[in-house]
């Protein structure tokens, strides 16, 4: 059981998403970086999917109301178990009366708090995931407040080693998209999607050539990009389609959406592309301000890429296990 | 029978004090027919090695962290991390083990180190002086 004691709005309970009821209007909702969470799921033993809780907003302030193994991840927020300095990654095991407190990171913009057995609140259709724009899923449908308390579920493998445990962060694990001569600024990689090739040539230039800055209006439904503005030479009749997190869409104001985790489920802007799910993370950490570029991939290579994750995590599964097991001697 | 022995000299007093510290006893005693001698060390300066506790690669300093854990002359508690060792995509940590201030560094950041290398010296704080009495 975990108290919060302190919290902004906007912190919420969150899996890997809500799938199999899109075709309802259903969204996936789940964690902005699915590799953070994954990565503290896999250190405590837990199933990559299990709930924890996303912070994107400080300072945040549990008490632990029983003993539990814990797992701070994403951006580093210099996380302090009852007053020590956790490294960044980092597993641990918390004791009954111990109180955790995450402060706003320096770079990047979400921390995940995992637990030993997950956060165990009711599953709705098929995830524990909260989406925040409807008020459903999470803990009763709304992001957490202060006083609330959260079950974790059972967890055979409650302990970590002595001291704890962490894993080596995606940025330094992963290969980045492509190394840009500009610092600070994220390349993603994108597949052309539907409406591309309508775009005219000095549109998809400043497209895939041209730096985009996240505007302030973004949020886990997607994000809005500042930047030179794409046109259409003539309107397109489309009609709504369904939507991925990840979909690029160009409104009539010529500036970007990125469509997200609360995205809607359809959409009839015009698709110029799609980053790659194994890419979306990177959006996950980025603020408001944070510079952005896309490299164009074919599907071939984004299943690569996904590949790679996949390779990530396994890899912290298998060395977290034997860690635990030596531990328990 | 006193005549074999020859009182003790400050000179054989300070060679018996180098030879003791050396040796790294906290205390020594010597009876002597009409001379009792007690010699106390207090502990400061007393070193801790901290080993790692595996084979892989040591760092200083967390990726996503600028500044190294500690620095030499840094103030440490027994539990702080003050190194990581890499195995593959994991971290486990290199704990301080024994408050004090860390002295230095025995291995360069980003070695590659076998299990239970010394990494780094701590200087202890007094570990309370033994023998006060008289």
């Amino acid at each position: 059981m975990i108290e919060i004691v302190q919290t902004p709005p906007l912190n919420s309970v969150q899996d890997l998403g809500r799938f199999g009821a899109r075709h309802y209007g259903v969204g996936t909702s789940g964690a902005m970086d699915d590799v953070a969470l994954a990565t503290g799921n896999l250190l405590l033993g837990n199933p990559a999917g299990a709930a924890g809780i996303e912070i994107q907003m400080f300072p945040f302030l549990v008490k632990f109301r029983s003993d539990v193994a814990v797992a701070i991840t994403g951006a580093d927020c210099r996380a302090r178990l009852d007053g020590t300095l956790l490294p960044p990654w980092w597993s641990t095991n918390a004791r009954a009366g111990q109180s955790l407190v995450l402060q706003a990171p320096a770079t990047g913009a979400r921390s995940y708090l995992a637990v030993a057995g997950g956060v165990d609140v009711p599953v709705v259709l098929g995830s524990r995931s909260t989406c925040l724009r409807i008020g459903y899923g999470g803990h009763r449908g709304r992001a957490l407040e202060a006083g609330d308390r959260l079950a974790c579920g059972a967890s055979p493998q409650a302990r970590q080693p002595q001291g704890g445990i962490g894993a080596e962060p995606p940025e330094a694990a992963l290969a980045a998209a492509a190394v840009d001569g500009a610092r600070d600024v994220t390349v993603l990689r994108v597949v052309p999607a539907a409406e591309h090739d309508a775009f005219p040539e000095s549109s998809r230039r400043a497209f895939w050539q041209e730096a985009w800055t996240v505007s302030a209006q973004s949020n886990r439904m997607g994000f809005r990009l500042m930047g030179t503005p794409l046109h259409l030479d003539q309107p397109l009749e489309i009609r709504s389609s369904g939507i991925v997190p990840g979909i690029v869409q160009v409104p009539p104001s010529g500036q970007p959406i990125i469509q997200l985790r609360d995205a809607n489920s359809a959409g009839g802007y015009p698709k110029i592309g799609v980053v790659i799910d194994a890419d979306l993370w990177r959006l996950g950490q980025a603020r408001p301000g944070a510079k952005l570029r896309f490299a164009s991939v074919t599907q071939q290579q984004a299943a690569e890429v996904q590949r790679e994750t996949q390779a990530y995590l396994a890899e912290v599964e298998a060395l977290a296990r034997l860690c635990r097991y030596e531990a328990q001697g | 029978m006193r005549d074999a022995l020859k009182p003790l000299s400050l000179d054989d007093i300070r060679g018996i004090a180098a030879w003791a510290r050396t040796a790294g006893l906290g205390e020594i005693e010597l009876e002597q027919p009409g001379l009792r001698l007690r010699l106390v060390f207090p502990a400061t300066g007393g070193l801790h090695l901290v080993r790692s506790p595996t084979t892989g690669r040591f760092f200083d300093r967390h990726p996503a962290r600028p500044d190294p854990f500690a620095r030499p002359g840094d103030r440490v508690s027994a539990r702080d991390v003050i190194g990581l060792v890499q195995v593959e995509r994991l971290y486990r940590p290199v704990i301080a083990g024994r408050a004090g201030v860390l002295a230095r560094f025995l291995a360069e950041t980003g070695r590659l180190i076998d299990a239970d290398t010394p990494l780094a010296e701590i200087t202890t704080e007094t570990e309370g002086r033994h023998g006060t009495r008289s």
